[in-house]
């Protein structure tokens, strides 16, 4: 994956600055808490059913060796063929090479983050096909030339100003055509609907796959996810190897807690369960639609390095977002500053997980440890555990800054003198008097301005809780 | 070695160091927690069907005869200065004489099969694209989102519930089931009859920009659910 050589914490500092991103992740991250809360309060079985969902991701987690070979004898059972690929490269060149020998010339992709990981557009774009994104918010981030910024509203940074100039530009929009989001609605989907009748290929990802029946299940509010794996004549399906259930019975209840989790929604839109290509006998198809030819490419691309390490148990997340809306980090910062595919906390343990702490290990770091993601997390992931058996990591890998292991050090040689460490509480406290302004520090100087940059920050109080502590006890 | 036992030995390789708090050995098994059936009598199903449907802007119509049926078909058609359907086949509609009266209205039903050569393909599609109304039947629906269930197979298309802007769908009452694992539960053939089974619950939308809501982004814009008895 690129690593840009703008800083995580250069990113943070635009992501603060910009007033529209600031006010849209206000809204959006308040807007998905609150309604997650009310989906899941008006479901008397939820909290059950997340311990039951966990005990199910954990299960199959723990065998999946097993449950990926009967998922792939289920798939090639109805006719579907799979595909292996322990690499990005190499999934791309499985992809690439189907969409060569069948002539492809026109792709569409309903929205696939594992594709991102791969940068399969490029591939097939390097191979002379054109690639549209159909979900709404995906198809916008790529006329701008973004990446999305939140994994379920992947243009939330955007007002609908930015769109319809956008499309002006892009699309040749007229003044009709932008009169409110409607209307530009409507042109997006002109534009989208024109590019699934003369498709080729179609390339979906999948939010889950059942072992026992061969389906992969996708769900969209949009629609967009049944026209590209029911237009074109070719349906490749993305899969990352770690999103199985053993049973349809087990994918019915991921589904009761998804959407809720996700959006507040009670069920997507959508729910699409996809089992085989379209049904043949003696060769003629016996059904009316649907792909001949349905294509699943299972993706490791270093999930296996996760999986045989304390970061496992990040192999259970279901994709739903809710981590990212709880994070007070993420509510500030939006998805952009992580500048990777999975963003919040979700993001900080898979990535470096991935791709390697090396170019990755700001992300642990940008938590607060509150437990808010754990609290969410429909499957109850303690990703504050992983966030610390990465920040260790990182300490023991040497990749700290020079002034965070300096400033350590410093303090771990205070706390253990009683005498030393008295004194800096005295000298914090005289020094805080003379700064402080009633009682908050507004700015703090060199490297603790960081603390004061976007907010202010209480000053100590005058006495010490152990000066407080003796005199209480004189008394 | 072949691709597939290489990524699988590589997974068994890592096993054994995989920090997997909580993994039973044994698969859970069913989960018994579910409360619907205390919650929506069999006698509520309707209502809370329609009411849950309704808050997600679909529309839910009664109707006792074949004749209600082709009435409220031909409004919608008119409303929308339509006459040609993309369809389920008689098969699949109840009541079952349903397209025969249809076809007497005047009402066109298209042929609908698409082709396995891509470029004959992509005509028909286009063809297809001008139809304004879709009918189809429904295998279930759940009461606690307001969802219909549709299984693919022969006659019973996807495109019928996709591609045009408006889809009607004729729903016999009691296929209504409480909610998703009732009708899993209940529909063992779900992903054997067919290559697609599909929950749709109101009409398509997106929150894309600024998150207005919109409907009919993709799918159809409009969903009118028609109940027989
Ligand atoms: S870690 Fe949990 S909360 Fe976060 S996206 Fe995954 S499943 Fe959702």
């Amino acid at each position: 994956m690129a690593v840009s050589n703008v800083t995580f914490y250069e990113r943070v500092e635009e992501a603060l600055h910009d007033r529209q991103l600031q006010t849209a992740l206000d809204i959006s991250t308040t807007r998905f808490t609150t309604g997650r809360q009310n989906a899941l309060a008006a479901l008397p079985e939820a909290e059950a059913l997340r311990d039951h969902a966990r005990r199910i991701r954990a299960h199959t987690i723990a065998h999946l060796d097993r449950y990926l070979a009967q998922f792939a004898d289920s798939v090639e059972r109805v006719g579907g063929q799979v595909h292996w690929a322990e690499t990005a490269a190499e999934a791309n060149q499985i992809v690439a090479e189907l969409a060569l020998s069948r002539n492809v010339k026109n792709v569409v992709k309903s929205k696939s983050m594992v594709s991102e990981e791969l940068h399969l557009n490029q591939t097939l774009e390097a191979n002379g096909m054109k690639v549209v994104e159909t979900d709404l918010g995906e198809y916008i981030a790529q006329l701008a030339g973004e990446k999305p910024s939140h994994i379920i509203a992947p243009v939330i940074h955007k007002t609908r100003q930015d769109v319809a100039d956008l499309f002006r530009r892009k699309l040749q929009a007229t003044d009709a055509d932008l009169a409110d989001v409607p209307h530009m609605t409507a042109l997006a989907r002109r534009v989208l609907r024109s590019e699934f009748l003369q498709a080729d290929m179609g390339i979906s990802g999948a939010n889950f796959a059942v072992a026992e029946t061969g389906s992969i299940c996708l769900v969209t509010n949009e629609g967009n996810g049944r026209l590209t794996t029911t237009t074109p004549r070719l349906h490749v399906a993305l899969l990352g190897m770690e999103r199985l259930v053993p049973t349809l019975e087990d994918l019915g209840v991921m589904l009761q807690i998804l959407a809720r989790s996700a959006t507040g929604q009670k069920t997507s839109v959508y729910t699409n369960i996809i089992t085989g290509p379209r049904r043949t006998t003696a060769g003629q198809p016996i059904e009316p639609d649907g792909p001949d030819e349905l294509h699943i490419v299972i993706i490791d691309n270093g999930r296996s390095q996760i999986l045989g390490s304390e970061l496992a148990e990040i192999l259970y997340c279901i994709r739903c977002g809710a981590c990212l809306n709880a994070c007070p980090v993420y509510q500030q910062i939006g998805g952009h500053a992580y500048n990777s595919v999975y963003q919040g906390p979700v993001g900080s343990v898979v990535t470096p997980g991935l791709y390697g702490l090396d170019p990755w290990h700001e992300l642990p770091q940008a938590s607060t440890l509150c437990g808010a993601c754990r609290e969410v997390c429909p499957v109850r992931i303690n990703i504050p555990r992983m966030l610390l058996k990465l920040r260790s990591e990182t300490a023991e890998a040497g990749l700290n800054p020079d002034w965070l292991k300096r400033g350590l050090r410093l303090y771990r040689q205070t706390v253990v003198r009683p005498g030393w460490y008295h004194l800096g509480g005295q000298l914090t406290s005289w020094l805080s008097r003379k700064i402080a302004d009633n009682g908050w520090f507004k700015k703090l100087p060199g490297p603790l301005s960081g603390w004061t940059d976007h907010r202010d920050f209480l000053a100590p109080a005058k006495k010490s809780f152990s000066q407080r502590w003796r005199e209480e006890r004189e008394q | 070695m072949s691709q597939r036992a290489a990524f699988l030995n590589r997974l068994r390789s890592r096993l054994p160091q995989a920090k997997l708090p909580e993994a039973d050995p044994n698969h859970p098994s069913s989960f018994r927690g579910y409360t619907f059936a205390a919650d929506i009598p069999p006698a509520d199903l309707v209502d809370r069907f329609t009411q849950e449907l309704n808050a997600l802007a679909g529309q839910v119509y009664s109707a006792k005869t074949s004749q209600e049926v082709t009435k409220i078909i031909r409004q919608i058609l008119n409303k929308h200065g339509a006459k040609q359907l993309i369809s389920w086949g008689s098969d699949w509609l109840e009541p079952r004489q349903l397209v025969a009266t249809l076809t007497a209205a005047g009402i066109e039903i298209v042929d609908s099969e698409l082709p396995v050569i891509a470029a004959d393909r992509k005509v028909k599609l286009t063809a297809l694209d001008k139809i304004k109304v879709g009918l189809t039947g429904a295998h279930g629906a759940l009461a606690d989102t307001g969802a219909i269930a549709l299984i693919s197979g022969p006659g019973r298309g996807r495109l019928a519930s996709l591609l045009p802007p408006v889809h009607i769908a004729i729903l016999p009452q009691q296929k209504l089931y409480p909610s998703l694992p009732a009708f899993l539960a209940a529909h063992h053939e779900a992903t054997t009859a067919g290559s697609n089974l599909v929950f749709i619950a109101g009409p398509s939308r997106t929150g894309d920009i600024e998150m207005t809501l919109t409907m009919g982004v993709h799918g159809p814009g409009e969903l009118y659910v028609i109940l027989t008895p």
